[in-house]
């Protein structure tokens, strides 16, 4: 049986919360052993909606005593009285042992351009912390809303930083593959790639490597991706790189020292 | 709801084909192509490889040309899918909206091609069911049994009028909804394809709103991937016996009692 370890978790009440899901870690735990998904990341809802100098403090409480639960840690464009700098947040990152980074570039409404997140993005780099590039929006649900032109601009002036990118897709696969094709550094997280037989097709032009097993629980059904994995026509050892591997070594590629 | 550890749960966790049981994906595209975005593996090798590596035993299938190109290009290339796979397609024949004259010539063309549905998609044509009179459509269909599936049948009221006044279509939902569930009720003509249920629940949601044996699975692949509109049957918190009328049951019935 193929090890999960989510990459895109979130808990907390949510704005557009439906019913029948759920926001508790009680009942992702829950679900996490109903579905066989062994570890997550976890991000807290008010840190994608709200505030993440408050979110960041709620993701550590949310995953603090829980092996299976790791923390991601919310970037802002630097603002005083809203954001601390990137260097001190790095430090407190490493205080808590949070290994990955994330930006909702459409919720929080920035870019990802150097004027705006180049302090960010530079220390983030020279950490080697993997950054997770979110292009949920609540409220636009359906197009592909990523900005693909910044995004590989991203990976050009930091080719040591390890780019993520999520969401939306759903509908697009054309400037995807030409980003991966441009960027090494370049990791798609699956949780939105819906498309025909797309973890294969992923596999055979790039490598297992730059795909990374996701849900978005408690949003999203996790069987989508679930599925995609456990019945892509690829090896045992790709699938094993996709649903945990892959994570983990970027995770475990972090330099704090 | 109970969580029933079945059969299907402890395939799709080991990466199983459905063996022993009859799966029919009521919701497929072929054809290759679509302006919107490469389809690796498009063409019917690829689809067949994935049918297998599911164990899907037949999918009813429409193209990708006739949703939003030259629909009789798409109509062709599904009529040679069916002539070369009889056993694994269930063609349907795509209309465009935007054609009234050819719609009777090309079902009739069709159906002497051995093709069994007709598949509607409105929104992707520069306008509604509602705002479009088909109902030549609806009486040719009437007049054979014929399958229905679309893309969207707009307000409740509109799908249940039609289904009253068209006793003899099989009126399919084309995609993941809750809003039809008191036409779902009412009307024994009228089924809810599981397509695009991508949100938490949504297979749960559904059934504790409408009986399982109006309920038929659908995936869109070629559009999307198999497993992205299997799997949430496979792992849904529902019993098996719900799980298998969905997956083919009901299909099967349904195309049992098609007369075209």
């Amino acid at each position: 049986m193929v090890r999960f370890f989510d990459a895109n978790c979130m808990l907390g009440r949510y704005n557009l919360f439906r019913s029948g899901s759920f926001y508790t870690k009680e009942r992702l735990l829950s679900d996490m052993e109903y579905y066989g998904i062994s570890e997550a990341l976890i991000f807290h809802a008010v840190s994608m909606e709200n505030s993440p100098q408050m979110g960041n403090q709620l993701t550590l409480k949310e995953t603090a005593n829980t092996k299976s639960l790791h923390p991601v840690w919310t970037f802002l464009p630097s603002v005083p009285n809203e954001t601390s700098p990137a260097e001190v947040m790095v430090r407190e990152m490493q205080k808590f042992n949070v290994c990955m980074a994330r930006l909702f570039p459409l919720q929080f409404h920035f870019d990802l351009d150097d004027y705006c997140l180049g302090e960010i993005l530079d220390v983030l780099s020279n950490h080697r912390i993997p950054v997770i590039i979110d292009y949920f929006d609540s409220l636009m649900p359906h197009d592909d809303r990523t900005d693909w032109k910044s995004v590989v601009d991203v990976c050009r002036r930091y080719p040591d930083l390890p780019v993520i990118v999520t969401e939306f897709r759903f509908r697009t696969n054309r400037r995807l593959y030409q980003a991966m094709d441009k960027c090494p550094n370049l990791h798609i997280e699956l949780s939105a790639l819906w498309l025909f037989r797309a973890v294969e097709s992923i596999c055979r032009k790039f490598e297992a490597e730059r795909l990374l097993f996701g849900t978005r629980l408690p949003i999203r059904d996790p069987s989508c991706a679930l599925g995609m994995v456990n019945y892509a026509m690829i090896s045992e050892e790709e699938k094993e790189l996709v649903a945990c591997m892959n994570l983990r070594k970027l995770m475990e590629g972090v330099r704090y020292g | 709801m109970a969580r029933v550890e079945g059969k299907f749960l402890r395939l799709a966790k080991a990466g199983l084909p459905i063996k022993d049981e009859l799966v029919i994906d009521a919701h497929t595209h072929l054809g290759g192509y679509f302006n919107l975005y490469h389809i690796p593996f498009g063409r019917a090798k690829g689809i067949l490889e994935q049918l297998d590596r599911l164990g899907i035993d037949k999918i009813c299938t429409f193209s990708f040309a006739g949703v939003n190109s030259d629909f009789t290009l798409g109509n062709d290339l599904v009529a040679q899918a069916v002539k070369e796979y009889p056993n694994r397609i269930v063609g349907y024949t795509t209309l465009n909206a935007n054609y009234p004259d050819e719609w009777i010539p090309e079902l009739e063309r069709r159906r002497k091609m051995g093709l069994k549905g007709i598949k509607l998609i409105c929104e992707y044509q520069g306008t509604t069911t509602g705002r479009t009179d088909f109902s030549p459509v609806y009486q040719y269909a009437n007049e054979r049994q014929m399958i229905i599936i679309n893309h969207y049948w707009g307000s409740p009221q509109f799908l249940d009028g039609l289904a009253d006044e068209y006793p003899n279509i099989c009126f399919i939902i084309g995609h993941y909804a809750i809003e039809y569930a008191e036409v779902l009720h009412k009307r024994k003509n009228v089924y809810q394809c599981t397509c695009a249920a991508l949100m938490y629940g949504d297979i749960e949601k559904l059934l504790r709103l409408v009986d399982a044996s109006k309920v038929v699975y659908g995936s869109d692949l070629t559009d999307l991937d198999g497993p992205f509109g299997l799997a949430p049957i496979l792992y849904a918190k529902v019993s098996d016996e719900d799980k298998r009328k969905i997956l083919g049951l009901n299909m099967q019935k349904i195309l049992d009692e098609c007369r075209c």
